[in-house]
């Protein structure tokens, strides 16, 4: 086994920080009934949540917006996809597809 | 622990039904764990410590910034402080699915909130959306197969690493992309109120860059994710939309 113990604090540090939040929030609303105006402000946590997610990765890098093109363009091609198809998986092989291809362009 | 009221075969049937959910995110588990495995014995961990980590920390961003911090000879408490920020956006994804777990005990609400990632959890709310309940064995199909999947593409990746050329790299990290689009899109297509949320997805994407120069990259997601769906609640007040009461619904069961 070869484990850093430098390596070892690392992981095991960072997994007990990242089970608090995951673990939480389902283990203690489990008891309440929470008010209303809570409920209808959680409806719109998954897509704002993913919304982000997506725009974080295609935020500009150092070389500015031209350098993405590739991930925009892939991006538009999966919405049309995912929109078109509702289907996840014709999504996601549409999108690996399309960005190999631009990639390959560019 | 209380038995499923509808009986064992039902619970099996449930089990594989999650496991099934999964199936479209598992090129996205493979490609990206791939990539994080093999960005991780780059930056210079182990095999061994790569499939560690994707055990016990089992989160794709928090795996590439471990990988780079490491790389990097960050210290111990910098490494923890970072990876903590960027996961607390699980607050609000654990917060969203806990009214669809009621009646579930508190053994069981850690096990699945164990297992809690970005893609199941976006799995799991279109699916209860759907259907209005997200059944205990369902969710646990769905959370094991992707651990599953997730360890099979870090290993690989560790595996792999001198192989492979880093252009690569770019093309694989995109499936997570992808994935959220369609996610993003089968979560507006099964909402009741659309254009609220279509409004909201898009307010987000639009406020993250500023936000993100504002307070960094760390905080950016909980805090436009949190700043925008206020905003979203504000305007469906406001134009006084009926909204969905999905989660009492879900309660009931």
């Amino acid at each position: 086994m070869d484990i850093d113990p430098y390596i070892l604090q690392v992981i095991v540090g960072c997994g007990a920080l990242t089970l608090l939040p995951r673990v939480l929030p389902l283990v203690l609303l489990n008891r309440f009934n929470l008010p209303k105006w809570y409920q209808d402000w959680l409806s719109f946590i998954p897509v704002t949540v993913m919304a982000a997610l997506v725009a974080q990765q295609l935020l500009p890098s150092e070389a500015g917006w031209t350098s993405r093109w590739p991930e925009l363009a892939a991006s538009a091609a999966c919405l049309a996809c995912a929109i078109a198809s509702r289907s996840l998986f014709l999504t996601v092989a549409c999108g690996i597809a399309a960005i190999t291809a631009f990639n390959y362009l560019s | 622990m209380s038995v499923d009221r509808h009986g064992p075969d039902s619970a099996r049937r449930q089990f594989i039904e999650g496991c099934v959910a999964c199936v479209p995110t598992v090129v996205g588990y493979l490609s990206i764990g791939f990539s994080a495995g093999a960005m991780a014995r780059v930056a210079g961990m182990s095999v061994t410590e790569v499939a560690l980590m994707s055990l016990v920390l089992y989160a794709g961003s928090g795996q590439f910034i471990v990988a780079s911090m490491v790389q990097s000879h960050a210290a111990v408490l910098s490494v923890w402080v970072a990876i903590f920020f960027v996961n607390l956006r699980h607050l609000l994804l654990s917060a969203y699915l806990a009214p669809y777990f009621k009646q579930l005990s508190g053994l069981r609400s850690f096990l699945i909130g164990s297992q809690l990632t970005d893609e199941t959890f976006g799995v799991a709310s279109v699916s209860g959306q759907e259907r209005g309940r997200v059944p205990f064995p369902w969710m646990l199909g769905l959370n094991l197969t992707a651990y599953l999947n997730w360890l099979i593409g870090n290993v690989a990746g560790a595996l792999a690493a001198t192989l492979i050329p880093a252009s690569m790299f770019r093309s694989l990290q995109f499936a997570l992309v992808a994935m959220f689009i369609g996610l993003i899109v089968l979560q507006v297509t099964s909402a009741r109120v659309r254009r609220t949320q279509i409004a909201a997805a898009v307010l987000a994407m639009v406020l993250l860059l500023p936000v993100t120069l504002l307070i960094g990259k760390n905080f950016a997601v909980v805090v436009t994710a949190v700043l925008t769906s206020f905003i979203a609640l504000g305007a469906s007040r406001w134009t006084s939309t009926p909204t969905s009461s999905k989660s009492s619904s879900a309660a009931a069961h």
